[in-house]
């Protein structure tokens, strides 16, 4: 719906500029996501899942949670193409020393499916997301 | 308990004299002992206690200083230092902490990762610096940097003892990450082989309990 709106703006915005123009379908995960207040939706969930889960929450206890939820937002937004630019620092260096174990990481994907599901992300934008996450793996286990 | 001046740093021939005036039971550098207390009289510690002297003095050099992190949180509360002084920041965490001050005395960042040494940082202006951590928020620390090489900060029972001063006049003052107000300096005159007592009553606020992210 989202989509159809602003493709109807874009289309509603050519035509008032009386250039001929395609509508065109925003087709990036990030638009197909929602966008932005879905992503941050989806960040609060994902947030409150590591804290409240015990396999997780030993990463989550400690930690400015204004500012890891700020850095998730960009970095999910990038890495969905979306209009953002994460400057953080990257999945080893952030990691580094927290000595991560496969069962933590694996608690955090489950978390962060289940933010997406319950935000109505679909399974297939599901699915390419925690496709581009995947790889992170090798720098975030440690241990 | 840190006590910043030592003997070591006496000029050589001074450290031959000392050596021979306590064989005959004289000293020639006089001490302090400093006792702080707050409004209840309970001990406060991490009070800097630092005389300056009068007039330049040579001095002994500053000293390198270290301000740790340990659990996210920084370790101790407060690194009195001498101006000039490089202060290490070993992040016994071995995390990544994001250290930064946007204090007028010294503005700097440092991010410090896992396994990865940092530079020490130059402290070259007076004045307190406040330490903060990005990535944990809570972290408070202070670098008090003071124009003298007689610094020394209270320990748990609220006592400080500066020693190794030569006899000469001094502007003793106090400073206290939590004082409310600063306490004026007290001008004092230390004949050789002195040692003056001072007290200290400090009106300290609450230091905010950081618990809302943890």
């Amino acid at each position: 719906m989202n989509n159809l709106f602003r493709c109807s703006a874009f289309a509603l915005t050519i035509a008032a500029s009386l250039m001929p123009a395609p509508c065109l379908a925003a087709d990036t995960l990030y638009d197909r996501i929602g966008g932005a207040p879905v992503l941050a939706r989806v960040v609060d969930d994902f947030m409150q899942f590591n804290r409240s889960n015990p396999r997780t929450e030993r990463s989550f206890r400690k930690i400015n949670k204004k500012r890891f939820s700020e850095e998730l937002n960009k970095q999910l937004c990038e890495l969905s193409n979306g209009p953002c630019d994460y400057q953080g620092d990257d999945m080893k260096l952030v990691h580094g020393g927290l000595e991560i174990t496969d069962a933590e990481f694996n608690g955090v994907v489950e978390n962060l499916t289940a933010a997406l599901e319950r935000n109505g992300v679909g399974l297939r934008e599901k699915n390419e997301l925690l496709r581009l996450l995947a790889p992170m793996k090798r720098d975030v286990v440690t241990k | 308990m840190m006590w910043a001046h030592r003997m070591r740093s006496v000029p050589t021939i001074r450290y031959l004299a000392l050596l021979f005036s306590a064989t005959c039971g004289q000293g020639i550098a006089a001490s302090i002992n400093g006792v702080v207390t707050d409004g209840d009289g309970s001990p406060v510690a991490e009070a800097v206690l630092y005389a300056v002297p009068a007039g330049r003095s040579a001095g002994p050099a500053p000293r390198p200083a270290t301000m740790d992190q340990v659990d996210k949180e920084f370790l101790p509360l407060v690194v009195p230092v001498q101006l000039g002084s490089a202060v290490r920041f070993p992040n016994k965490d071995n995390i990544r902490h994001h250290v930064y001050s946007f204090s007028p005395a010294k503005t700097f960042e440092l991010k410090l990762y896992a396994g990865t040494p940092s530079n020490p940082v130059i402290f070259d202006k007076p004045g307190p610096v406040v330490l903060g951590c990005n990535i944990h928020d809570w972290m408070v620390g202070f670098v008090y940097v003071v124009d003298t090489p007689y610094f020394t900060k209270t320990n748990s029972a609220g006592k400080a003892r500066l020693d190794g001063l030569p006899a000469g006049d001094y502007s003793l003052q106090i400073w206290h990450p939590h004082a409310r107000a600063a306490t004026p300096a007290r001008p004092l005159s230390l004949a050789a082989d002195a040692t003056e007592a001072t007290a200290y009553r400090l009106d300290l606020s609450k230091p905010k309990t950081a618990t809302g992210n943890r």
